[in-house]
Order: C-alpha cells, then structure tokens, then sequence
C-alpha cells in the first residue's frame, strides 16, 4: 500500500512538474490574455477549464498559477533551509550564549502561529506592489520566517555531531574548528537538511495558498494556487460551476503528495 | 513540578516582552510610520502640516515607544487603534470570547476526534475504516484553512467544525506515531504472550498508558487553532481576534498587530507550560528532563 502510495505521489509530482515546467504542451493561451466574446464560459474544446469572468482561460491560469505556487515553494524552501543550517550550525557549534540566544530566538517564532507572523510582517511591507515585487515578497517572507523550526533541529544534530567521537578525534589531531565544522559537521548534517526542505515544501505551498485567499500573496494578474482559489469565495456558484473547483483538488493531490514524500525522507536513516 | 512552572513563568515574561520588543521595532521601521493622509490635504498651510508630522512621529525612538507601551500594559492600557479609531484593550475584550471559544471547543474536538480516528487505525490498521481516516486526515492536512473555512460555509457549519478539522489531522499523526510505540513495548508483547483479549491489550496496555500524552496534544492544538482561526474568522466574517488580525494588516495597523503578537505569545507559551507541567506531574522524570 505504502509503495502504490508513494509511486501515485511520485506520480503527481512528475505530471505537475512537467506541466509547470513545459506550459505549452497543456494550453496555448496566456493566463492574462482577455477574451471579452468569451466570459465565464463552461468548459469546451478550446478551454477545457472553462474561462473566468475576465474571459482569461482558467486551464493556462492554474498551469501558470502551479508554476508560480511551486516555483515560489521551492525557492522559499531552499531559502529557509539556508537560514536553518547557519543559524542552528553555528548555534550547535559555538554553544553556549550564541546556542542559548539562538534558542530564545526559535522559541519566539515557534510559540507565535506561522500565518499569523506572516500577515503580521506582510503588513509592515507596501501591500500596493507590482506582480513581480508580490511574488519576491512572498517568497522573502516565507524563506526568513520558516527557518525556525528547521534551525531547532539542525541544532540539535549539530550538538550531538559535536560530541561524537570522530569530532574528538579530529579534534585532537589538531584540525582547526572550523574545518572540523565544514568537512566533518556540515556533510553529516545534509540529510537533517534535505529532510528539512521536503518538510517545508508543502508547508509553503499550503502558507502562499492561505495568503492568497486572504489577498495578501501573488498579486493580479499573476496567477497563483492560492489566488486561483479565491474564485471560492462565490460559492454559491460552486453547484452551476463545479470546475473552479479544480486548483484546489490540484492543490490537495500535489501537498499531499509532497507530505507523502517528506514522509519517506524523513523516515531514512 | 514547581520548577517546571517557574521556568514556564519565566519563559512567558522574557518571550512576550521580546516579542513587544521586535514589535515595537517593525513598527517603527515599517514603511510609512508617521505618514497621515492629512499630508496630502491642500487646504493645510506649510506650518500646519509641519506640526502635524512633529506630532506624528513624536517618540519615534523604539526604547521610548516600548517603554510608553510597557507603562501602558502595566496600567491595563494598550494604546489605540488607528484603523478603528478605539482603544486596543476593549477590541481585545469584545473578541477574545468568541476565538477563545472557537479555539477551546474546535481544538477539543480536533485532539478528540484524533484520538479516536488513532485508535481506530491502530485496532483495525487493514480495513477499510482505517484508510479512509488516512485519506480523510491527509485531505485534512493538505487544504488551506481558508480553503476548510470556506466549506464551512458551504455546508453551514458552524465555524469551529473548520478549526477542528485543521486540528484532527495534526493530533492524529502525532497520535498515531505515539500509540503504535506504545503497542510495540515489551509489556504489550508480554500481555499478548500470556493470551489477553485484543480489546484488554488495547484498552489497558495501549491506549491507557499514553492517555497523558493527550496534555501533549492540546499544547501543539492551541498553537494549530490560533493560526487556523485567522484565515476561518476572516472568510467566516466571525468578530473574533483572527478576524482583527486580519483587518489590521490589510490596514496596517501596526499597534493593534504589536498588542496581538504579545497576546498570542502568551497564549501559546502558557499553553505549552500548563502542558509541560501536566506532563511532569503524571511523569517527574520526564517532565524535568522536558
């Protein structure tokens, strides 16, 4: 069950991917390109989604929205995780007030809730940005503010990395600390870090998704999943449309596939 | 147990007074502090305008800010809302009620209903009943609050069904990983060897000696339910303290976000001390070592 679970997730991650990665290949129309003799129009032939009521294809949108959500995930991610390894390394390492500051440091973003220090830091930014300016922004913000629970950990490895016996030995043929830290810490610590970025992948897709519904995220005309699902917001409309309910049965099969894979990451040794 | 408590004091005093600290910080580093639209209004005269931004960012130094605000707290008075034009303390109190309720009553059945759908998993972990709580909890796990918030509204419901559902799946997981532990232990094994029914294993060996993990569970729930209860009250229109939130960084009003940092900061970490101390009276070992 596990290896069918995990080849369907593989699956669904591979097809997103590609279709992200290759637009072309699923629609030729552009996610802001206007058709007004076609305005909330169901599903047909030359738009398989339907239009929306700006007459823009709704399939070109969610690709292009997919493209951007995951895209922004990953960057975030890999930000995160960056920030993660500096910040809990070094806390590890050095240890005493530096580890202790560090560690108040997580505790105040660990006890406050993640959308919440989100819409808090949103707010303090211009909330009148150009597109591009959005999407930096809510990269920015998902990459410096998800980096504490990951640093707790990388700590926490670090630490006990630091006692083991291959560090003493090292250290006591007299490699200088810092080239004990970078070729004998930092390679034992990129598991604890992969596993750290499949963990924040669906988190940040899901935290985008939140902020996008909130209108707060990636700005229009840029699409992403979680503008795609403000469109539920009118769900009165949801009977006699059912397919706009499309990004978010996408959105649901792609974080659930990314949890099914942060699962197997984390599980390895 | 004191220990714990005293230690948990004092993680809530030094957290929330940093947390208004890096607060009072943003306020006065966020862009367009001390701005007024009154600036742009062509009827004013250069020297009125100039005392208008004079007034606007008096105090602009963040020790003098924070320390106004710290004098304020200790007098029960936390300044006033820009956006709303009313004091922060009686819009704190009008809707601390409702997402009090809404976290206390979803999370509850959230960790409850995780319990339950753990149990179930682990008594039954091949049928059919089992994987639909998998499939269920990870479509729990893999939609956006906003988005469960807005199937609430679909169906109805009441909103605290939404912070629920985003609860359920979290204790479920961790549920999970904790009762198939304990139904790996050598006393499970051992009441197995000596032929006790399945349900007696499961009831007395499994599920009773784990059940103060449940004080485990509420910690993480609070946390969960604080930030589902953002995106639910907004979209749900709930006059609640998400709802606040969620108004004040569409307004950018940075006081009212400063006093709800440290009030959730509070919460959370008094919520995770009362867990610790739980935790340590049921188990010393444990709990000092926590």
């Amino acid at each position: 069950m596990t290896r069918v679970f995990t080849a369907a997730a593989w699956l669904v991650l591979l097809l997103t991917a590609l279709a992200c990665l290759a637009p072309a290949l699923l629609t030729r129309s552009s996610y802001n390109e206007q058709q007004r003799d076609f305005i909330n129009t169901a599903p047909c032939a030359r738009f398989p989604l339907g239009t929306d009521d700006l007459g823009r294809d709704r399939l070109a949108r969610l690709v292009y929205g997919a493209r951007t959500s995951l895209l922004l995930a990953c960057a975030a991610a890999l930000l995160a995780t960056a920030v993660a390894a500096l910040a809990g390394g070094v806390a590890g390492w050095l240890g005493g007030g530096v580890e202790k500051a560090a560690l108040w440091g997580t505790d105040l973003f660990v006890s406050l809730p993640w959308l919440f220090l989100l819409l808090t830091v949103r707010a303090l930014l211009p909330l009148d940005v150009s597109p591009g300016a959005s999407v930096a922004i809510t990269f920015l913000l998902l990459g410096l503010l998800g980096w504490a629970a990951p640093a707790r950990v990388v700590r926490s490895r670090v630490r006990s990395l630091a006692t083991s016996d291959f560090v003493l030995q090292a250290r006591a043929c007299g490699l200088s600390g810092a080239r004990v830290f970078l070729r004998h810490i930092l390679p034992n610590v990129r598991p604890v870090l992969l596993a750290q970025f499949f963990v924040s992948l669906p988190l940040f897709v899901l935290s985008e998704a939140n902020l996008g519904v909130l209108g707060l995220g990636v700005s229009e005309p840029l699409p992403s999943l979680g503008s795609l699902l403000r469109e539920l917001q009118d769900y009165s409309a949801l009977s006699s449309r059912p397919w706009v309910l499309v990004p978010a049965i996408l959105l649901t099969s792609v974080v659930t596939s990314l949890y099914a894979l942060a699962g197997r990451t984390e599980a390895q040794p | 147990m004191l220990g714990v408590l005293a230690r948990g004091l004092s993680r809530i005093v030094l957290i929330s007074m940093l947390a208004g600290l890096i607060g009072s910080v943003f306020v006065r580093l966020g862009p367009g502090f001390g701005a007024s639209t009154e600036d742009l209004n062509p009827r004013l005269s250069d020297a009125t305008r100039a005392e208008i931004q004079r007034k606007n960012s008096a105090g602009s130094d963040v020790t003098g800010w924070y320390a106004q605000w710290l004098r304020g707290l200790v007098h029960g008075d936390l300044g006033s809302s820009p956006s709303l034009k009313r004091p922060i303390t009686d819009l704190l109190r009008e809707r601390a009620g409702m997402t009090a309720t809404e976290v206390a009553a979803g999370g509850a059945i959230g960790v409850a209903a995780g319990f339950v759908l753990a149990v179930v998993t682990l008594a039954c972990p091949r049928a059919v009943s089992s994987l639909l709580c998998g499939l269920g909890s990870s479509a729990a796990l893999s939609l956006p609050a906003a988005v469960i918030a807005l199937i609430c509204l679909w169906l109805d419901a009441n909103p605290l069904w939404a912070v629920a559902a985003a609860v359920m799946p979290h204790a479920l997981h961790y549920l999970t990983g904790v009762l198939s532990a304990s139904a790996a232990s050598d006393h499970v094994l051992a009441a197995r060897a000596r032929g006790l029914k399945r349900s007696r294993i499961l009831f007395r060996h499994v599920v009773t000696p784990v059940a103060g993990e449940l004080a485990a569970v509420a910690g993480m729930a609070v946390s969960i339910a604080l930030g589902a209860s953002i995106p639910i009250e907004a979209i749900c229109s709930r006059a609640g303290i998400g709802q606040l939130v969620w108004q004040a960084a569409l307004a950018r009003d940075l006081p009212v976000l400063v006093n709800v940092t440290v009030l959730l900061a509070i919460v959370t970490i008094g919520a995770n001390t009362v867990t610790d101390v739980v935790i340590a009276a049921r188990n010393p070992v444990r709990g000092n070592v926590r």
